[in-house]
């Protein structure tokens, strides 16, 4: 039987990246949305979208893991620092298997301990802040231009891609994504028919941190160098990802939720970009994203509550 | 009776055997090598004049330093707090850092901490004027010493309340609109006309002042600052990303200034620019040394670099040193000016790294200690000025070109 092509699935996921897209090309048709700026553009958005598929897991059990930022750096620290050893190979091995285990540790003191995620994340992020600045005397750690080529074109739109179909495996197609689906759905129905869930939040941080272990080797290699930060600024790195995954959780009646994460990255990027092109004073980008956010997830939700007030109505 | 006759003979044998263990071990080792003992009987006054003079060196009470810095780890708060270590080692202090700042405010907070943890004196590089009076009255109650690093206080009334503190010494600060200022300049030399700048969030003094300088330039110059990005916790990927979407958006861009590098932001300025093969075509000229910079002026990666003013703690360090040994360099606060140092070939970078930091420190032990009047009663305030007016590459140099080079790894 022939499938039947539903446009309207297609059309709302691509109506926001085009909708910026089109604002943007408008105001400044000769600075925004050159083949050159939306190649960028893509890239920027492989790492952020990346974090996000990895932290859509928790966001969809509504955990929330806020030291994701801090594993990155961490395990991005520790990775560097043994690119000068072991090159490529230790770059990508160990940042992966660092960020896992972190992702593990973290998922453990919320197993054992039983409280809050956020409670647990912020604690965790101070503990991996910390390690992050002891570690080698707290020194940057610049790596060789040699290995970094997966953090520019082709590398991360392969390394990319390979991920996305990782995650999208991984939600869609593993016994652990349909256990994830129906904790997300309802906790008390998922335990009904015999799902752990607190051993499935568990999962998700760690499965999360192999995400975060890519991200982050892929940012060492973006940037050429990692340095530690302290003071909770790593949380400030999980934000942009938590937009796309708002996006993404928003557009998952319409498609993939980890193709919506992509899409919500990859427009707020474009704002980003858009407003730079602008030639926007630096305080006043921060205000124009910061609206955006507001406006989406006020229609979003907005549009959900009327959408639930009119079927009840109806029925 | 006879209790006491026994407790009286075990006494005497215990007194006894004591005395022959006493003889007998000097017997042992004298008679043998007479002249060996004479070695040693010297090496121990030897070891009690080295004792003694090494106790002078030290001041007479090690006083407990606090620092509220942003960063003890990164390229320009590392040497900051290697070099205060180093002092603080040779004189005979304490030093405590406090990094858990994050905002204005946060930074009154660490001062408590300091206060509370039994500082005697504490340097504070701090992020605006505002919270000056706050961090005043804060010190006054607590009768600790306060001085400023890397900043001048610009408000005139803040100004007023902070100086009119017995407890404030004073500050050690650039120049930071006039190196802003000679950065755009040293734009227009190289030809550039679009500049996009990289640059902390408003509200930060020194950055605010760089920017102000380099607005200057543009407008004396006739530059444009074609665009610019603000984040006061931006890392190399960030970095990265904002040259790109210059480059993306701005393809008459000429020129990236970056008022502060360190932390890798400068790494990401370069490494935005080699992935889209513009090293040397796009000019870079940043303030902050980071390391590698011989390298990175060699391949033409960076056009002009200023900084080497990581030793502007040592100087408000020495007023708080100097009021604490009880001997105060002046009656009233003093403001200290220290030079940027400017790097223009790999050569330089070399000689920076070789002399002033790195395995080096620009002071050595004699020179700490002539710093500070208790060790040094001719040290007078102008004399500390000069030294820090005097300080360049070439001052380091000449003091410890010959080979006199203090070694850090041998500390």
């Amino acid at each position: 039987m022939k499938r039947k092509i539903k446009w309207k699935n297609m059309i709302i996921p691509a109506a926001m990246p085009v909708m910026v897209f089109l604002i943007f090309f408008l105001c400044q048709p000769e600075r925004f949305g050159t083949p050159t700026g939306i190649m960028i553009m893509l890239q920027q958005s492989v790492i952020n979208s990346i974090i996000g598929f990895g932290l859509s897991l928790n966001l969809v059990i509504d955990t929330w893991d806020f030291s994701a930022g801090a594993q990155l750096v961490l395990a991005g620290l520790i990775g560097a620092y043994y690119s000068q050893y072991y090159g490529l190979a230790g770059l990508i091995l160990i940042t992966v298997l660092a960020a896992t285990l972190l992702g593990v540790i973290t998922g453990l003191v919320y197993f054992v301990f039983k409280i809050p995620s956020i409670i647990v994340t912020i604690g965790m992020m101070l503990v991996y802040e910390s390690i992050g600045s002891l570690y080698h005397g707290g020194e940057n750690v610049t790596i060789d231009m040699g290995i970094s080529f997966l953090g520019r074109s082709p590398g991360i739109f392969i390394v990319g891609i390979l991920t996305y179909l990782l995650a999208y495996v991984i939600y869609h197609h593993t016994k652990f994504g349909y256990n994830v689906r129906a904790v997300g759905n309802g906790e008390a129905t998922a335990k009904s028919i015999g799902i752990n869930s607190l051993k499935i939040r568990f999962l998700c941080f760690a499965v999360g941190g192999v995400f975060v272990g890519i991200a982050s080797f892929l940012q060492v290699s973006y940037g050429g160098a990692i340095a530690p930060k302290t003071g909770m600024n790593t949380m400030s790195m999980v934000f942009p990802p938590f937009m796309g995954v708002f996006i993404g959780q928003y557009l998952e009646r319409y498609c993939d939720i980890m193709l919506g994460i992509f899409l919500g990255v990859f427009s707020m990027t474009m704002i980003n970009t858009g407003l730079i092109a602008m030639g926007l004073p630096g305080t006043l980008q921060q205000v124009v994203t910061g609206c955006f956010m507001l406006i989406f997830m006020a229609i979003s939700i907005n549009r959900e509550q009327a959408l639930l007030k009119s079927g009840k109505a109806a029925a | 009776m006879k209790k006491k006759l026994t407790a009286l003979f075990l006494s005497m044998t215990l007194m006894l055997s004591a005395a022959l263990t006493g003889c007998g071990s000097a017997q042992s080792a004298s008679p043998e090598e007479p002249g060996e003992t004479q070695e040693t009987a010297a090496q121990t006054q030897e070891e009690q004049v080295m004792q003694t003079a090494q106790s002078a060196d030290k001041l007479p009470e090690t006083f407990k330093i606090g620092v509220v810095i942003w960063s003890t780890t990164d390229d320009l708060g590392g040497a900051s707090a290697r070099l205060l270590d180093y002092a603080s080692e040779v004189i005979g202090c304490e030093m405590v850092y406090n990094t858990n700042i994050s905002s204005p405010e946060s930074q009154i907070t660490a001062t408590e901490n300091l206060i509370a943890a039994g500082c005697n004196a504490i340097a504070i590089c701090n992020y605006s004027d505002d919270i000056l009076p706050k961090i005043t009255s804060l010190c006054e109650e607590n009768g600790v010493y306060f001085t400023l690093i890397w900043r001048s206080i610009s408000d005139p009334e803040v100004k007023e309340i902070v100086e009119s503190s017995p407890y404030y010494l004073g500050n050690t600060c650039e120049s930071e609109e006039e190196i802003g200022y000679r950065m755009g300049k040293s734009f227009y030399e190289k030809g550039c006309k679009n500049i996009a700048v990289i640059t902390q969030e408003k509200g930060d003094a020194t950055a605010d002042a760089r920017d102000a300088g380099f607005d200057r330039a543009c407008e004396e110059f006739g530059m444009n600052r074609i665009s610019e990005v603000r984040n006061n916790t931006l890392t190399a990927e960030e970095t990265t990303k904002a040259v790109e979407n210059f480059l993306a958006s701005f393809p008459e861009l000429d020129g990236i200034f970056v008022t502060g590098g360190s932390n890798t932001i400068l790494e990401g300025v370069i490494q935005g620019l080699a992935l889209h093969n513009k090293t040397g075509e796009v000019k870079v000229a940043c303030i902050d040394f980071i390391s590698d910079l011989d390298k990175y002026i060699e391949e033409g990666a960076i056009d002009a670099i200023s900084g080497g003013h990581f030793v502007d703690p040592l100087f408000s360090y020495m007023l708080m040193v100097n009021q604490l040994a009880g001997t105060p360099l002046s009656d009233q606060c003093e403001q200290i000016d220290l030079n940027f140092i400017n790097l223009e070939s790999p050569e330089d970078a070399r000689n920076y790294y070789q002399y002033c930091e790195g395995d080096s420190y620009p002071y050595n032990e004699e020179e700490i200690r002539s710093m500070v009047k208790y060790f040094n009663p001719d040290m007078t305030i102008e004399e500390l000025k000069e030294i820090a007016a005097a300080y360049s590459v070439e001052d380091v140099v000449s003091r410890h070109g010959d080979g006199d080079v203090e070694d850090a790894a041998d500390e």
